[in-house]
């Protein structure tokens, strides 16, 4: 095989060849603070805690499975908000939650989807270790406002 | 293919949608697909729910709209979350030259735009009362103006010698000592300009006579020779740039005419000036200098869109490795 050339308009003055150049600008290694951030184990922000806490209690009405709208209006039902939470704080809840194996999800079947006439819905079940960690959770946050509310300990 | 009933469907759900196929885009398709259906499902559940209460179309609208623009942060910080530490932007450094070549349309006129006033011996007392009139804010908006041209011309003298050197050494550095160079007159005319303001303001307020005229008269001789001188290497170096170029087939091939034209057009203005003392020397000028933003414009658009260079051209731009 010949030697690579190192003269001409393809190279540089040092013989160098002139690729593509590019200002390239790592924005993941000043992002990296983000997915460093370590949480316990054990924590929940109060969407997740909200989010397992609704699939609880649908889960006591009979339906184990539940979607995102379906969690999100029964959120909304149950702290009594006006709105529905976001799309993007939803979803991304949800994501975090099944990669911390709190709930698991899959694809509604698709048979059952055509025949209602809508599309297919994601389908999300709490999960023992999210169920403990949602009833942990919650009687902490008791806990926390009984002695807040508790005769002699009021600030007021 | 499952056959879905159509919602009624709102322009904000649209709109969530396209954000979606937005801030998804570059992803794995499994990952995009199932941000994509999660959203589907959810609107049409939206929809559907709302619709069936008789909602009126708009308020959902509003609501889906709404849900879609408070999520828009968490959306954003999964998207980064996702991309993790191999988030790159790679921005080919052709565009930033074209992006440099325009920037210079605006930061040359201004670089320049500071000459112009009557310094001769009779008329700078009522130029001195003119400038006085000039609110502060008008005063300090021309110098800020100013010292924006001067740090931009710096600026881009450091990029293009960053993003020519390895094509042009030569060229790549002489147009950049010229436009670092013109960057730097510029920042002193601006420090003049500010000198002279004030001593224009104290000559007004009755703040000292002659020598008031006389100083501030050496510091404008001084701000219009800096912008002149200013003027000069900016011209060359735009006239490197476009040669540079040319040569390396960076640009369409006929805007060398325009350069070239405008190369002619200066050595007219000069001619007609300093050899027929004719007054259309200024005509030459003006046209000379237009023709020049025009190929800084015409140049740098190319660049900035991509252009990859003359068919039968050697390629410049996207050259492949050895």
């Amino acid at each position: 095989m010949p030697p690579a050339p190192t003269k001409g308009r393809d190279y540089d003055f040092r013989g160098r060849s002139l690729m593509r150049r590019y200002l390239s600008i790592d924005i993941g290694r000043y992002l990296r603070i983000l997915s460093n951030v370590r949480r316990k184990p054990d924590s929940l922000l109060p969407i997740e805690l909200a989010i397992l806490l609704a699939g609880l209690a649908m889960k006591l009405r009979g339906n184990a499975e539940f979607y995102g709208y379906a969690v999100a209006k029964e959120m909304r039902e149950h702290t009594e908000a006006r709105r529905l939470t976001a799309h993007g704080t939803l979803y991304r809840a949800l994501e975090r939650l099944e990669q911390r194996s709190m709930l698991q999800s899959h694809m509604e079947d698709p048979d059952i989807a055509s025949a209602e006439t809508r599309p297919r819905r994601r389908l999300y079940t709490v999960t023992a270790l999210g169920a403990t960690t949602a009833q942990a959770a919650e009687r902490t946050a008791q806990a926390a406002s009984l002695f807040a509310t508790k005769p002699g300990t009021a600030t007021s | 293919m499952t056959a879905i009933s159509p919602s009624r469907g709102t322009f904000a759900g649209d709109l969530a949608r396209t954000w979606t196929r937005l801030y998804t885009v570059g992803l794995l398709e499994p990952v995009r697909e199932r941000r994509a259906q999660e959203l589907e499902s959810d609107l049409w559940e939206h929809e559907s729910d709302r619709f069936g209460e008789q909602t009126a179309p708009a308020l959902v609208g509003v609501e889906v709209l709404g849900r879609m623009v408070r999520g828009i942060p968490a959306d954003l910080l999964w998207r980064f979350q996702m991309e993790g530490p191999q988030m790159e932007i790679k921005i080919p450094f052709e565009r930033i030259v074209g992006l440099m070549l325009v920037a210079l349309v605006v930061l040359i006129p201004i670089a320049v735009g500071i000459d112009g006033y009557d310094t001769s011996r009779d008329g700078w007392p009522d130029e001195l009362l003119r400038m006085a009139d000039l609110s502060s804010t008008a005063t300090r908006g021309n110098m800020l103006f100013q010292v924006f041209s001067g740090v931009g011309l710096i600026g881009a003298a450091a990029g293009f010698y960053l993003a020519l050197v390895p094509r042009a050494k030569n060229l790549a550095t002489f147009a950049a000592f010229g436009l670092a160079a013109a960057g730097v007159l510029t920042l002193a005319a601006s420090a003049m300009y500010g000198m002279v303001s004030t001593l224009a303001d104290d000559y007004a307020a009755g703040r000292g006579g002659d020598d008031i005229i006389v100083t501030s008269r050496a510091f404008a001789l001084g701000m219009q020779s800096f912008a002149g001188s200013a003027g000069l290497l900016l011209v060359v170096s735009v006239f490197i740039l476009a040669y540079a170029a040319n040569r390396h087939a960076l640009v369409p091939s006929p805007l060398r005419w325009v350069a070239i034209g405008s190369a002619v057009l200066f050595g007219a203005a000069f001619s007609a000036e300093f050899f027929f003392q004719s007054d259309t020397a200024w005509l030459f000028f003006m046209s000379g200098a237009l023709l020049l933003l025009v190929w800084l414009l015409a140049a740098g658009g190319s660049l900035l869109l991509g252009y990859k260079g003359a068919p039968n051209a050697k390629p410049a731009l996207d050259v492949k490795p050895a």
